[in-house]
């Protein structure tokens, strides 16, 4: 296997609320290879998205980290300050959102937009800046880039922005490139586009993808490994085709089974009952066992935590074998 | 089982705003205030140890003393009295005010935000030329013809200054019917009606709750101007503006005359404002927490 | 034959009027433009596009939510477009609509009690205690219960919210229900009950369906026929196993290429690539509206618009390379997916 670029341990986050401390990220450990596409996937409010804010430090403010280390190629991206941190958001570390329209500055040219994120990070002319941003709006296949350049983001499309903010995101050539359902807001064949896109510019710059989202369709397209997150805890890591092919975990198992393209049509799919658990107060022991059909009296009481079953895939159930 | 269930929804519906009202510590403490106000002004009768029109030429602008707590003006009466007594037209007008502008401005800016088209464009106009005239002049010019008194004074202010409730309310019904449960409502077979009064207006109360407490103490404030200029409550009417106004001749001498009254009406101006972010918090759901 | 068929909708067309400013002249949206279809009593059609396809506007006007610039509707025997208001109120009774964003579609300001009696007051003379027994029992049918009645659509869950939507568009027992992306913002879990129970809801009260998607295999999912949109056009209508079997329009197919499909040994299928973004609706091209991405264009493609020819048995597409083109390459590895 190839080196390890990004190591998170045991992290912890919560978000301070009104009603108290909604720990959306609870004891998460996870390791992301050099050049490998990770997905993590789940539904809304697994703690999906705070991991990945937290990967850069650009939390909400009501969000506190109560422990826990994020390593960087050796580097502890938790206890850097915030100039070297700086160095290496946008450089080393970029981050594409799911709302394009919202990520981009109204006010300001694309162009302009697009050419700060070099003039910050390397000695050059604001000319030479310019010259790359537009280079690279060409390079994510936006036509007459030296043009369409000097436009305000208001008239792009929403296909358009995403590929601008994707642009902006990869000019400095960053090695780990984390995309926070990237393709969600946009039509299908917007989406085939983007997807193509992004594995264009990760094989020519060799750079890892941490890809947040709750499609399976695209977890099967567009991954090496996959991370499926339910209630802050990490339940399940494998290959995707392992995934796919031998889920361990039940609600891996479940979320498959919902999955409709895998059905008969017309016929009922299967379904796991029930809503997430609420974070402000979890379930005690396993997280998904009050919508399991495997649960035991261990499960109630004992967490479970993420064992390495085969070579390379961990589950977090006590019941895994019985599962699989 | 039916009537059982019954029984819970007739308790549930109406105690849980209140009790959840009773928690909103703010809201008490304007709520409390305002009370204490209503209070005096009802007992205003019982509470001031003389009335307010009584001059006594012998005891000009005393200080605050046990025989005049708050002290006496420049024609020798009791500004504690008529502290009191002025609680009562404060309350009047606010209340006043606020019927009549909500009752101008809402349904103008719901019907001109329902419709669209040309009946909101008529409805806009109108609502921009008065926003384009000083609201004092205007009020001034319906009061002469109106004439003198507190009553006039009070209508001249609510009807120059509705347009704030109109704009409000048609921007709020606007946002609201592209969301999707007007269409939803159609669809069941609501009338217009129906839906500008069941779907559009309680969505749009709480905008106008926090505006009428905005406007309430403006509205307090006008109305004293006009007072001062010698259109509003006549003298020996004991109006806090008008108090607040006779009083600044005297800044130095004797400051408790334009004190006191300024203090009630910050006081009553604050409980308003108190009141009106609680219920704004109470009254929509989305705020509430469950 | 004649009788099963609930809805024929006939060159039906809306258009938006769009003024860019004062003086510039009126321009038209054209969102729906001359679409013709039937649905059989009990059965679903699902209505695939993208954005801009105008099949919400195709929805909305149907139920006459929006009045359409011309054309016919003609729901169980009469033309919907000119209904009067009686007959227009028993119309709004024998049909139901759900939207996508269930949140937006409840009124937060009503109780989920008030929101189910208003259809009930209405169009009903019941009195309360049979009311609430209706209630209570669409309820239940959709999943939730009595003590979600005093609940206000905040208080809920998003499978909840659209569940309490669901009941109010089925509780006047309506033979034609619009679902408008009744799951697409709904977690993955989720989407599978809100499916499950539609279908059991359509079971039970043979209740006819418009599904409007922008999702192919959840369109595959629920439905009997699928009519593919591009820019207010239908530009394929069959069955679904014929769709899915043998898709004849290139924008079907490139469809069936975008869609991620969630199984990994399809990830290096041969893909149709769709080149470009759909162009505005105010400024449609001319010709096929599909031809500026349609990698199989030619110039009759650009000059002529395509009509929309029954191919064989029930199966209409707008194209007119329709019988030059061979799409097996990309079709073949996805039979497993495609077929049933």
């Amino acid at each position: 296997m190839s080196r390890i670029l990004l190591e998170v341990r045991d992290l912890h986050i919560c978000y301070e609320t009104s009603r108290g401390c909604v720990r959306a990220v609870d004891g998460v450990s996870l390791v992301i290879y050099e050049s490998e596409t990770f997905c993590l996937v789940g539904e809304t409010g697994c703690g999906k998205s705070t991991l990945a804010l937290a990967i850069p430090r650009l939390l909400p403010p009501n969000a506190r980290l109560l422990s826990g280390d994020i390593f960087f190629r050796g580097m502890n991206l938790l206890r850097i300050n915030e100039n070297e941190l700086q160095k290496i958001r946008g450089k080393e570390i970029a981050m594409i959102f799911q709302n394009p329209m919202t990520s981009l500055n109204p006010v300001h040219m694309i162009g302009f937009q697009v050419a700060e994120v070099p003039a910050t990070h390397f000695r050059i002319s604001w000319r030479e800046a310019l010259l790359t941003a537009i280079k690279q709006l060409g390079k994510v296949g936006i036509p007459d880039p030296d043009l369409r350049s000097r436009n305000y983001p208001h008239v792009f499309s929403g296909g358009m922005k995403q590929r601008t903010m994707i642009a902006m995101m990869t000019t400095c050539k960053p090695s780990l490139l984390i995309a926070d359902e990237p393709t969600t807001a946009l039509d299908v064949t917007i989406q085939a586009q983007i997807l193509k896109l992004l594995h264009e510019l990760k094989n020519e710059y060799g750079l890892t993808l941490l890809l947040i989202t709750h499609n399976f369709g695209i977890v099967a397209e567009v991954c090496d490994r996959v991370g499926v997150m339910y209630a802050g805890k990490l339940v399940e890591v494998a290959e995707v085709r392992e995934i796919f092919e031998n889920p361990q975990h039940p609600y891996t198992k479940g979320l498959i089974g919902c999955v409709v393209a895998r059905k008969k049509s017309k016929t009922r799919l299967n379904q796991i009952a029930g809503a997430p658990p609420s974070l402000l107060n979890p379930p005690n022991g396993c997280r998904f066992h009050p919508r399991c059909s495997y649960t035991t009296p261990k499960c109630l009481r004992e967490e479970p935590q993420l064992i390495e079953v085969c070579r390379g895939h961990l589950v977090a159930c006590h019941n895994y074998e019985r599962v699989g | 089982m039916i009537s059982l269930i019954r029984e819970k929804i007739k308790s549930l519906s109406s105690s849980e705003e209140i009790s959840l009202f009773l928690k909103h510590k703010r809201g008490m403490a304007g709520l409390i205030l305002l009370s204490f106000m209503l209070f005096i002004a009802l007992t205003a009768d019982f509470i001031a140890p003389k009335r307010f029109d009584e001059v006594d030429p012998s005891s000009r602008l005393l200080p605050p003393s046990t025989a005049n707590i708050f002290g006496t003006d420049q024609l020798g009466r009791d500004v504690f009295s008529r502290v009191v007594f002025g609680a009562r037209i404060a309350l009047w007008v606010g209340l006043l005010v606020v019927v009549i502008e909500a009752g101008i401005g809402v349904p103008l800016g719901l019907v001109a935000g329902y419709y669209g088209g040309s009946i909101d464009k008529l409805i806009s106009a109108i609502t921009d030329m008065l926003w384009a005239f000083p609201p004092i002049i205007l009020a001034l010019a319906i009061v002469t013809i109106l004439g003198p008194g507190l009553t006039n004074v009070v209508i001249a202010v609510s009807v120059v200054s509705w347009a704030p409730y109109t704009r409000v309310v048609r921007a709020k019904t606007q946002s609201i019917m592209s969301r999707e449960f007007i269409i939803a409502a159609r669809a069941v077979g609501e009338s217009s009606l129906s839906i500008m009064f069941r779907y559009v207006l309680p969505n749009t109360l709480s905008s106008v709750i926090v505006l009428a407490t905005l406007t309430i103490p403006s509205a307090i404030l006008y109305t004293t101007a006009l007072s001062f200029l010698g259109f509003g409550a006549q003298p020996p009417t004991p109006d806090w503006g008008a108090m607040l106004n006779e009083g600044k001749d005297y800044i130095f001498k004797a400051p408790w005359c334009s004190v006191f009254p300024g203090l009630f009406i910050t006081l009553t101006a604050l409980s308003f404002n108190l009141l009106g972010d609680a219920l704004r918090d109470v009254l929509d759901p989305k705020l509430r927490l469950g | 034959m004649i009788l099963t068929e609930l809805l024929i909708v006939k060159d039906l067309k809306k258009y938006f009027e769009f003024k860019k400013s004062l003086f510039s002249r009126t321009q038209y949206v054209r969102a729906v433009d001359g679409v013709s279809f039937s649905v059989e009593k009990g059965t679903t059609l699902g209505v695939v596009g993208e954005s801009g396809s105008g099949k919400t506007t195709l929805g909305l006007t149907i139920l006459r939510l929006i009045e359409p610039t011309s054309g016919k509707i003609i729901f169980n025997g009469s033309d919907v477009t000119r209904l009067n208001n009686k007959e227009l109120k028993h119309f709004r009774k024998s049909t139901g609509i759900v939207f996508q964003d269930p949140y937006s579609s409840l009124n937060p300001r009503m109780r989920v009690k008030e929101i189910l009696e208003r259809p009930l007051k209405i169009h009903s003379n019941d009195d309360e205690e049979a009311r609430l027994e209706k209630i209570i029992k669409t309820l239940e049918e959709v999943g939730l219960s009595a003590e979600h009645l005093m609940r206000y659509p905040h208080e809920l869950s998003g499978g909840q919210q659209q569940r309490v939507a669901i009941a109010r568009a089925i509780i006047l027992r309506p033979l034609l229900v619009v679902l408008d992306e009744p799951t697409s913002s709904l977690d993955v879990s989720v989407q599978a009950q809100i499916l499950n129970l539609l279908l059991d809801l359509q079971n039970k009260h043979e209740l006819t369906y418009i599904f409007i998607t922008h999702d192919l295999l959840t369109a595959k999912h629920v439905s009997d026929f699928i009519m593919v949109m591009y820019l207010g056009k239908v530009v394929e209508y069959s069955t679904t196993h014929e769709v899915f079997r043998n898709p004849r329009h290139p924008y079907t197919v490139s469809l069936f290429s975008s869609i991620p499909i969630p199984d990994p040994k399809l990830k290096s299928r041969k893909r149709i690539e769709v080149v470009g973004e759909p162009p505005s609706p105010l400024n449609p091209p001319e010709g096929c509206r599909y031809h500026p991405r349609c990698p199989y264009a030619t110039e009759v493609c650009k000059l002529k618009e395509p009509e929309l020819l029954e191919l064989s048995d029930k199966h209409f597409v707008a194209c007119h390379r329709v019988n030059e083109l061979d799409f097996s390459e990309f079709l073949n590895d996805m039979s497993s997916f495609l077929s049933d």
